[in-house]
């Protein structure tokens, strides 16, 4: 025993590796599916459409398979499992980067697992570029604002807001920042905050800047250099509201509206409103898989958010994608100018990544 | 051909399975980096443009791998003088509040990393701190402190790992015969002499171990450097993983150009302990001859000692939780007053235990818990018997690739590992079994370098005189070294079970709907919830942990294990 078997059992367990493939990234993601699984819902409409999506639904075995980074998501759940008992959800949450992992690996597998995806809009955009998604063009589209439709393979359904939110205690009234630039100013230095994975936050200001307020690249660049100056990094938007709250800093830059309002139902000393525009609304979409293991239960989900599901979404503070939702009081006062991503701005989230990272270091982008 | 009867015997399928199952563990992510990393964009060739990807360009990779360093080393050398004293204080002396004691070296591992930081910023916070505003403000007329300093970050981290050597070097002073002390002690030497020429000599193997695990293990840590360093501009090593693995395509080749840089900075750790402990005659302090540990006594240090522990405690156990507890019983965190006090309330954990996975994350915790820390700790007790006692061609490289897992980030670890078992027949991917395998992957090193540790203190010459009696290689193996290994083992064990708890970074690619762990409840309220609700599913994490270890350690002890904690 002392001589011989290491050697001989490394090797085994070199040779069970290999025998499990060749190779970890190549393998072409899904190519366009030819044929359409949700073909035969197309022409249905109204209570014939939901009695054949439930029916086929509980054929296909009652369980829908979804994926999500929505942190609210089991609001969503109990309401749909209480609209159709009859259909399990089985959601699968991770963060948004994640989500995209997870469903990127086992379709390159050929081995999908999820019917629906609910995320972020640039993980939304990459699903869609790897022809993963297919698009839903079913009654509930029809009442949707116009910013949640046309998107693409996937569609929003609600948004979320990015606002600089500040702490009353820190920030007096009537001492309330204005205008973004005004961050600029070094009498904020070490009172603002931003958090360490917020670059879909920076591509949206950037972008509005450039293409909105028709700023030059290099003085948008000029101008977060000397915010950057004056900013503490956070890491997680829970803890970032809290030391807000905590008035551990007087302004974060870029938190959730939601947060915000959370908070300040609870009593703690924080606000958002004079809003500094622009608000930036991210659109969160919702994405019915190409290859679903349960196409019915996959398209009654997302009729159903998209329809009765909204009123859920803005009972979380959200702001929903639907048009009209009953009793919803938009909490961006009217006239606020909002933005969102346009779609011919920069989408590669790669660059904006790096560009983040190097703005909050202070060292030069490239590279 | 002798090779094959020797694999047929028992000795040889026990031996050899634990040896194929350490390998394929740590080749598996090890292969699937290395290969994104050298792979050549093209596909076909090997490239290094992956280096200069990572290192090159605007990276700071120098700046950042200096501040990485400094704060490593000044964690592990904090954390190996607090788990050291700590050990020596609780095996070897007659202090009092031993009971306590043994809740103050361990409390720290079990609260997770991001709350163990958030609640130093409510303590160090240099203006709206605790310690600062209600402490040193009022008293002395300063505020001294200021966590968001690489100071600030030591002292977290190292108070944090503090544990992991704690926990080594218990067990390490347990199996020291003080004889040997004692003789130096009557040949003249004073007690300094003592502890530096023969205490601290002898217990090199476990001192090693524990800087070592908790060097690289500082070096790869994103917790502490993420919420104190950033606000200050400290940037580490892995704030670069981090925000590569965040991007779309994930540049994996980078990320593995990082792990691959602190895989060299870990295997020369390796070399280094093997190399330091080559004399290894030199440290074995379990012979065939009995004794029994006598605690020193402290005469009239005694008291002195008993105010140490007792501030220890305060400081390190007390203060932290006692800002959890406070946090989670407000509505939103405000340090103290007699408005936040007078608005206290159960609701946070009301919220915990109406989660509709209240009930089944715990319990796949814990089963994933006690599956990890038994699977690991048996595989690398028998692995390391391999590695110290047999003269096998290539134990060295056993023992460096059972430490590789360390490095590779837990993204890396979960996409090898799904990719692997995504093309596997063995329906293991989407169950409880791929959780498990991951966190036996994530927990090797550790588990190896307790075990080796345990076993670098026997004496060969037990096993040869149960050999010469008759007994055969698993008897001897059950008998004689597993028992006489059995504090540094249930060390590890404690140990695999209270971190796995809280892995993350794999768990949350890798688990399924249903099979929901602890963890993937805590990331729920870290990424967008309320803190306070996420501060009371601490504190409810930290006393189901505090029962589990409590009761392992009556259980060890009933199985012959020197109880010298309960008194």
């Amino acid at each position: 025993m002392r001589h011989g078997v290491l050697p001989v059992g490394l090797l085994a367990a070199g040779l069970l590796l290999t025998a499990c493939g060749a190779s970890p990234t190549t393998g072409a993601p899904g190519s366009a599916p030819d044929k359409n699984p949700y073909a035969k819902y197309d022409s249905l409409t109204g209570t014939q459409r939901t009695d054949k999506l439930i029916a086929d639904a509980k054929d296909e075995g009652g369980v829908l398979d979804l994926y999500t980074s929505n942190t609210d998501i089991q609001d969503l759940v109990d309401g749909f499992q209480k609209a159709y008992p009859g259909i399990k959800v089985h959601a699968f949450r991770a963060n948004s980067e994640t989500v995209l992992q997870r469903a990127l690996q086992e379709n390159q597998a050929n081995k999908p697992q999820n019917d629906v995806i609910d995320t972020n809009d640039l993980e939304l955009r990459a699903l869609d570029s790897q022809h993963l998604l297919h698009p839903y063009d079913g009654p509930a589209e029809a009442g949707l604002k116009e910013a949640a439709k046309n998107l693409g393979g996937w569609t929003a359904e609600r948004f979320n807001a990015f606002v600089v939110g500040w702490n009353t205690n820190e920030v007096k009234k009537g001492e309330e920042p204005v205008d973004f630039a005004d961050f600029a100013d070094p009498k904020w230095k070490g009172k603002l905050a931003v958090e360490v994975g917020d670059w879909d936050w920076y591509a949206s200001m950037y972008t509005y800047l450039t293409e909105e307020k028709k700023m030059s690249s290099s003085d948008v660049d000029a101008l977060f250099k000397k915010i950057a100056a004056n900013v503490k990094v956070t890491k997680g938007h829970t803890v970032q509201g809290e030391l807000l709250s905590a008035g551990q800093f007087g302004v974060a830059l870029s938190v959730y509206s939601h947060t915000i309002d959370k908070a300040a139902a609870k009593g703690a000393p924080v606000a958002w409103r004079p809003v500094v525009e622009p608000v930036i609304l991210r659109p969160n979409g919702i994405g019915l898989m190409a290859n679903p293991r349960h196409p019915a239960a996959a398209l009654l989900w997302t009729d159903w958010v998209l329809s009765d599901g909204q009123k859920i979404i803005a009972d979380s503070l959200r702001i929903p994608a639907a048009k009209s939702v009953p009793g919803f009081k938009d909490p961006i006062p009217a006239g606020t100018t909002t933005y969102s991503l346009s779609k011919s701005a920069e989408t590669d989230t790669k660059k904006w990544n790096t560009a983040y990272d190097a703005l909050l270091r202070g060292v030069p982008a490239a590279g | 051909m002798r090779i094959v009867r020797s694999l047929l015997s028992f000795q040889g399928l026990l031996v050899g399975g634990a040896v194929v199952i350490v390998g394929y563990l740590a080749i598996v992510p090890l292969g699937y980096l290395i290969h994104d990393t050298f792979l050549s964009s093209d596909g076909t060739g090997v490239s290094f443009g992956a280096f200069s990807r990572a290192y090159g360009g605007n990276a700071q990779a120098g700046d950042m791998l200096l501040n990485s360093m400094w704060f490593a080393l000044g964690s592990a050398a904090l954390a190996l003088v607090l788990g050291t004293t700590l050990a020596y204080v609780q095996v070897r002396t007659d202090t009092p509040f031993k009971g306590l004691f043994f809740a103050a070296s361990l409390v720290p591992l079990i609260v997770p990393g991001i709350l163990y930081a958030t609640s130093w910023i409510f303590l160090g916070d240099p203006s709206t701190g605790i310690l600062n505003s209600l402490v040193f403000e009022p008293l002395f007329g300063a505020t001294p402190i200021n966590i968001y300093s690489v100071w600030g970050m030591i002292w977290v981290q190292g108070l944090h790992l503090a544990p992991v050597a704690f926990l080594l070097m218990v067990a390490a002073f347990r199996a020291m015969d003080p004889s040997l002390e004692e003789s130096a002690a009557m040949s003249g030497a004073n007690r300094l002499t003592v502890l530096r020429r023969v205490t601290v000599p002898l217990l090199r193997p476990a001192m090693i171990s524990a800087a070592l695990l908790m060097f690289v293990q500082s070096l790869e840590s994103f917790e502490v450097p993420g919420l104190l360093g950033l606000q200050n501009g400290i940037y580490v090593f892995t704030s670069r993983i981090y925000f590569v693995l965040r991007a779309y395509p994930v540049d994996y080749g980078a990320a593995g150009a990082y792990a691959i840089g602190l895989l060299l900075i870990a295997a020369a750790g390796v070399l280094l302990s093997s190399w330091l402990q080559r004399s290894s005659r030199n440290f074995q302090t379990v012979t065939g001859k009995a004794f029994r540990p006598r605690p020193v006594e402290l005469g009239r240090a005694r008291p002195f000692v008993g105010v140490a522990v007792i501030l220890y405690f305060l400081i390190t156990v007390v203060l932290p939780v006692a800002v959890l507890v406070y946090a989670s019983l407000l509505k939103y965190y405000a340090a103290p007053s007699r408005k936040a006090l007078s608005s206290m309330t159960l609701d946070n954990y009301r919220a915990v235990l109406d989660m509709p996975l209240a009930f089944t994350a715990p319990k796949n915790s814990l089963l994933l818990g006690v599956g990890a820390a038994t699977a690991v700790m048996v595989l690398t007790a028998v692995v390391s018997w391999v590695v110290l006692r047999t003269k096998a061609p290539g134990r060295r490289l056993l023992d460096l690739l059972a430490f590789t897992p360390i490095v590779i980030p837990g993204l890396v670890l979960g996409l090898a590992l799904s990719f692997v078992y995504l093309r596997m027949p063995l329906p293991i991917y989407g169950t409880l079994l791929i959780l498990l395998i991951s966190y036996c992957t994530r927990y090797l090193p550790y588990g190896m370098r307790y075990s080796s540790a345990a076993m670098a203190q026997m004496s060969p010459e037990l096993e040869e005189s149960a050999h010469v009696s008759g007994a055969s290689w698993f008897q001897t193996f059950r008998r004689v070294l597993l028992p006489l290994m059995s504090s540094g083992i249930l060390a590890g064990w404690v140990y695999i079970l209270v971190v796995s708890f809280r892995e993350l970074s794999s768990t949350i690619l890798l688990y399924s709907p249903g099979k929901e762990v602890l963890s993937v409840l805590i990331w729920e309220q870290f990424e967008n919830g309320q803190f306070t609700t996420l501060a009371a599913l601490g504190v409810l994490m930290v006393l189901l942990l505090v029962l589990l270890v409590s009761i392992a350690y009556r259980l060890g002890a009933r199985f012959g294990l020197q109880g010298d904690s309960a008194n």
